[in-house]
């Protein structure tokens, strides 16, 4: 008896270091090169033309993006927009999933297909007149041009009716009675426990705008409302203490996006696995 | 999730907060510039002392990305009513564009009211920004095509005479280029950049016109003249030649800054560029090898011409706002005095737009210890003003179209007589979409 | 309370037609109006105005100038810029069957790796995620710098000195590499999510019947997450059809127009030539083709599919 419970318990420790080396590769093959930024950006300026990893650490780079880059204003830049962006597309996006899981209208597929069907217009075949309204409005060169045509997005709503309808019709039929119009309705009862549905979307849609880059170097001019993604984009200059510079960049953009990430991890990939597999 | 809700608002209000950006009484000049790297810090501490000399002018200096993009932008921003900047940097061959946007105002009119001198400034490069009499801009940043070489390498290899012809430099490539055991190139004899700047520059060298009318200057321009005088056949047969040698290899397009870092690693023995790289170039290389430089070469052995200047140009824009435009001129006229463009001078490489620069302390000093940065003042004036580069409207386009087709040329094996044809179709049509649309 | 007292009884005894009243009309309209507002100010109507600009020449700073008909249309299919215009085709077609495919793969690697547990798979997953949290930009400039001719990670590893993303032969297999990396992430979490649905009943039973790893995979795994899968290459795909960060930073759709997809080639007409007649037009052949495509994706997964 024990000679066959030892086996299946080597088993169990040979498949788990199988997997592991089987991992491992990949793993490295996908981390590689954030791994490698951070290197260039702390490698000696003298040691940059010579050598692959570094003797010694020298963070001036990082100095340099705070004090001679326009990066820590992009940086805060890029909070307002993508804060705005993520704040606006939730109050929205509910509103308009309400109207589709809970409420009866004529229409009402229909409109939601045309939404749907709007994920599907490549930004191309608007990016040409948005920007020819928004400097005609002369927003340019504002937040609000790059806050506002994002105020919504059909993969929110869609994404919030798919949460919406896992929800028990009684409830509105109770609340209903209890004469609590729809907007209570809403606030009081529906999005308390759309939460994590809500928590996913916004850590997602916080992403999505965070790294944003045609739209802002369209409509931004100035370091004043620049924001990050183009920051580190200009940083290019093929000269010894700019490499540096330029990696150092681009790990001081990263950290807000991966810390995001890190911290809503657990919520934002629930959240988007919970719409993938209803869709 | 309230907590979130919350940090977002508090981000809301102070974004809003933030958007007011005044400057108290001053008048407030907007400065667009296009310079990146090392260079850029120089643009900003002028800047910065120009604030801090006097109290009733800020200069609000904004990054506009590279040329390329910053004259995109300015097209961008031309559809407004108001351009949202007072001065603008760009470079050479935006000049037809942004005149043709009437945008503008001649600085002429600036130089005539304040009783500017002119004779100081270098009159090649005056020559360059004056159309019809009249200058438009003033250049800044002024820089001509230069051949940096490792000195060190050649002294090794027994080079005694710098080639001043393209097939000079080839012949001299296997005694500089080494090879690794398997045959593949170490380190090359020299590489070209595909930088259709180089194109203009050959063409002026070989004393031929990039376009018609008088390359661009006495009319508007409404075809190229490169294929009729050879000029273009004479470079892509040159290309095709270098696309042959094993002692050089295909680099970049749009720039030299690849061939820059390849010089710096000892990767490459020769490489042209700006000598707006030359301070640049000096600090990397440090003490591992002394670096030459010598006029850009010559094409065919017997050529007679001679560069014109590239770099940049500051540009005013008529915005009605006198008070702005008189503090503009105010602060152009700080950027090019004699102090400052030595500093620029021997910060950058670019060299001094303003020929007092040569009797300051620092221009003095710096050309002792770095006599590199004669070469491209010699290179200036040797080229005499009939040189003076050509002005065409869509020139950054047809630039990209001269270096796709030279990319053919080197990599896919166009021949020159095809890569003629096609340039010249590809030139010839955008300008002629461009004349109908605007004039 | 009225109104509800009436639905009430109709619901029940099914006599009366419901009355609803003019508010209850119009609420869910006032309940879809920001999102109706901001679609139609910044989607619809940008649409009819692209194909309302494609049939323009326009000036220097991109105003409608001369009318042109369907001429840019022909220009771009078959006239002065056709030959251009269907190598950016073809360039597309084959990055986004390679990106959409290639990421797809990696997803399902990634996810079929960490199904079971063993010690680091937390953090395993984490990494596979991590993608998702990348921006375009900032993976371009460090696959810039990884693939520099003189002191890239590449070249200094492999002892080399070739000049990747100027080199016609691997410009392109490069920028596809990048993207492939760069989507990775979002097909690890919606292949995980799907994995996750699988019953373990079904390989238990598929196990005791004998049947090896890969024969479970084909049989069990593959059908099962095939609604999954559809749905991924859908979204892929769309995904591949806007890449455009990467190009415009790495390659600017060369060398010799290699990694020139239709989106980079519309921005450089838009905003480079400032042709916005003809860049209208591009943008909206590609609507129609991307529409074209989810169409019939949509139709095969009505045929092959669900169990």
């Amino acid at each position: 008896m024990s000679g066959i419970t030892l086996t299946r318990k080597h088993k169990n420790a040979l498949s788990s270091l199988l997997r592991m080396g089987l991992n491992l590769p990949l793993v490295i093959l996908i981390i590689l090169p954030l791994i490698y930024t951070f290197i260039m950006s702390v490698i000696p300026a003298d040691e940059l033309y010579t050598r692959l990893l570094p003797t010694r650490w020298d963070f001036v780079s990082y100095l340099n993006v705070f004090e001679k880059t326009g990066i820590p204003r992009q940086i805060l830049n890029s909070f307002v927009v993508a804060g705005s962006v993520t704040l606006l597309q939730m109050i929205t996006c509910s509103m308009a999933a309400f109207a589709f899981s809970f409420l009866q209208f004529k229409g009402r597929n229909l409109v939601f297909m045309i939404i749907l069907a709007t994920m599907m217009v490549p930004w191309e075949a608007t990016i040409i007149s948005n920007y020819l309204t928004v400097s005609g409005w002369g927003w340019l060169d504002s937040y609000k041009a790059m806050i506002l045509p994002y105020a919504c997005s059909a993969m929110g709503i869609f994404l919030m009716r798919q949460n919406y309808l896992t929800f028990a019709r009684e409830l509105h039929e109770a609340a209903k009675l209890d004469g609590c119009n729809n907007w209570r309705f809403l606030l009081s009862i529906v999005i308390p426990l759309a939460r994590p549905a809500l928590g996913a979307l916004g850590a997602y849609v916080f992403l999505l705008q965070w790294n944003q880059y045609l739209w802002p170097l369209l409509v931004t001019n100035s370091d004043k409302v620049r924001t990050a993604q183009i920051g580190i984009s200009q940083l290019y200059d093929i000269d010894s203490e700019q490499i540096g510079l330029m990696m150092a960049g681009v790990v001081v953009v990263l950290v807000p996006s991966l810390s995001i990430f890190v911290f809503m991890q657990k919520q934002l990939i629930n959240g988007l696995m919970a719409g993938a597999v209803k869709g | 999730m309230k907590k979130l809700v919350a940090l977002l608002l508090v981000l809301l209000l102070a974004a809003s907060g933030l958007t007011a950006f005044a400057e108290g009484d001053k008048i407030n000049v907007v400065f667009w510039y296009s310079l990146g790297g090392t260079n850029a810090d120089v643009i900003k501490e002028m800047v910065g002392e120009f604030n801090a000399s006097q109290d009733k002018i800020f200069v609000d200096a904004q990054y506009q990305g590279e040329y390329d993009d910053a004259i995109n932008k300015l097209k961008a921003t031309s559809m407004g009513e108001a351009l949202p900047f007072d001065i603008v940097q760009s470079y050479e061959i935006g000049s037809r564009f942004i005149i043709d946007s009437k945008k503008m105002v001649p600085v002429q009119t600036y130089i005539d009211k304040t009783g500017f001198d002119t004779s100081v400034i270098e009159p090649n490069l005056l020559a360059y920004y004056t159309i019809d009499g009249i200058i438009n801009s003033v250049p800044f940043n002024c820089s001509t095509p230069l051949m940096y070489y490792n000195k060190t390498l050649f002294d090794e290899a027994g080079i005694t005479e710098v080639p001043t012809t393209v097939d000079g430099i080839l012949e001299i490539a296997p005694k500089l280029a080494t090879f690794n055991a398997d045959g593949t190139l170490d380190r090359a004899g020299f590489t070209f950049s595909n930088y259709g700047w180089f194109f203009e520059q050959w063409t002026g060298k070989m004393g031929r016109q990039y376009v018609n009318n008088g390359n661009g200057r006495e009319s508007y321009a409404t075809a190229v003249a490169f294929d009729e005088n050879g000029a273009a056949l004479d470079l892509f047969n040159m290309w095709k030649k270098i696309s042959e040698s094993k002692y050089t290899t295909y680099m970049e397009r749009g720039g030299t800054g690849q061939s820059r870092a390849a010089f710096v690693a000892g990767k490459t023995a020769i490489f042209l560029a700006s000598t707006a790289n030359l301070a640049g170039v000096l600090a990397n290389v440090g003490d591992s090898f002394e670096v030459g430089t010598a006029y850009f070469p010559y094409v065919n052995a017997d050529d007679k011409g001679g560069v014109s200047t590239g770099g940049g140009t500051l540009w005013m824009v008529d915005s009605g706002d006198e008070a702005r435009m008189d503090a503009s001129w105010e602060f152009i006229q700080y950027m090019i005095n004699p102090e400052n463009q030595a500093v620029w001078n021997a910060r950058t490489g670019y060299f001094p737009i303003n020929m007092k620069a040569h009797d300051t302390e620092v221009f003095k000093e710096n050309i002792t210890k770095f006599p590199q940065f004669q070469t491209a003042l010699d290179q200036l004036h040797d080229s005499g003003p009939e040189y003076v580069g050509s002005l065409l409207s869509v020139f950054p386009e047809v630039r990209q179209y001269v270096e796709d087709v030279t990319e053919e040329v080197f990599l896919k094996g166009l021949s020159p007589e095809e890569a003629v044809t096609k340039l010249t179709n590809l030139a010839n049509d955008a300008i002629e979409m461009y004349n109908l649309t605007n004039y | 309370m009225q109104a509800n007292t009436s639905k009430t009884i109709s619901l029940k005894t099914g006599r009366r037609k419901p009355r609803k009243s003019f508010y209850e009309h119009i609420e869910p309209w006032l309940f879809m109006l920001p999102a109706l507002l901001v679609f139609a100010v910044f989607l619809f109507y940008p649409l009819f105005k692209t194909i309302y600009l494609s049939l323009f020449l326009t000036n220097n700073v991109g105003q409608a100038k001369v009318y042109y008909g369907f001429k840019n249309y022909l220009d771009i299919l078959a006239g002065r810029y056709a030959a251009s215009f269907w190598n950016s085709m073809w360039v597309t077609l084959r990055f986004v069957a390679i990106v959409a495919f290639g990421s797809l793969l990696l997803g399902l690697t990634t996810s079929l790796l960490t199904t079971k547990k063993f010690p680091g798979r937390a953090f395993a997953s984490a990494i596979y995620a991590m993608p998702i949290a990348i921006a375009s930009a900032a993976a371009a400039m460090s696959f810039k710098m990884i693939f520099h001719p003189s002191i890239g990670l590449v070249n200094r590893v492999l002892g080399t000195t070739v000049n990747w993303l100027n080199d016609p032969n691997w410009a392109f297999p490069i920028i596809c590499l990048i993207s492939i990396w760069l989507a990775s992430g979002i097909n690890f979490i919606f292949i995980s999510a799907g994995l996750r649905n699988i019953p373990d009943e079904l390989y238990e039973s598929a196990a005791i019947d004998g049947a090896g790893y890969w024969k479970q995979q084909r049989h069990i795994t593959l059908p099962s997450l095939s609604p999954t899968l559809f749905f991924q290459i859908i979204i892929n795909v769309i995904g591949a059809f806007q890449s455009f960060t990467q190009v415009r930073l790495l390659t600017m759709g060369g060398p010799n127009e290699t990694t020139n997809v239709i989106v980079y080639s519309i921005y450089l007409d838009a905003f480079r030539n400032f042709r916005f007649g003809s860049a209208a037009a591009r943008s909206i052949v590609l609507f129609v083709i991307i529409m074209v495509i989810t169409l019939i994706q949509f139709r095969a997964e009505r045929k092959v599919h669900y169990q």
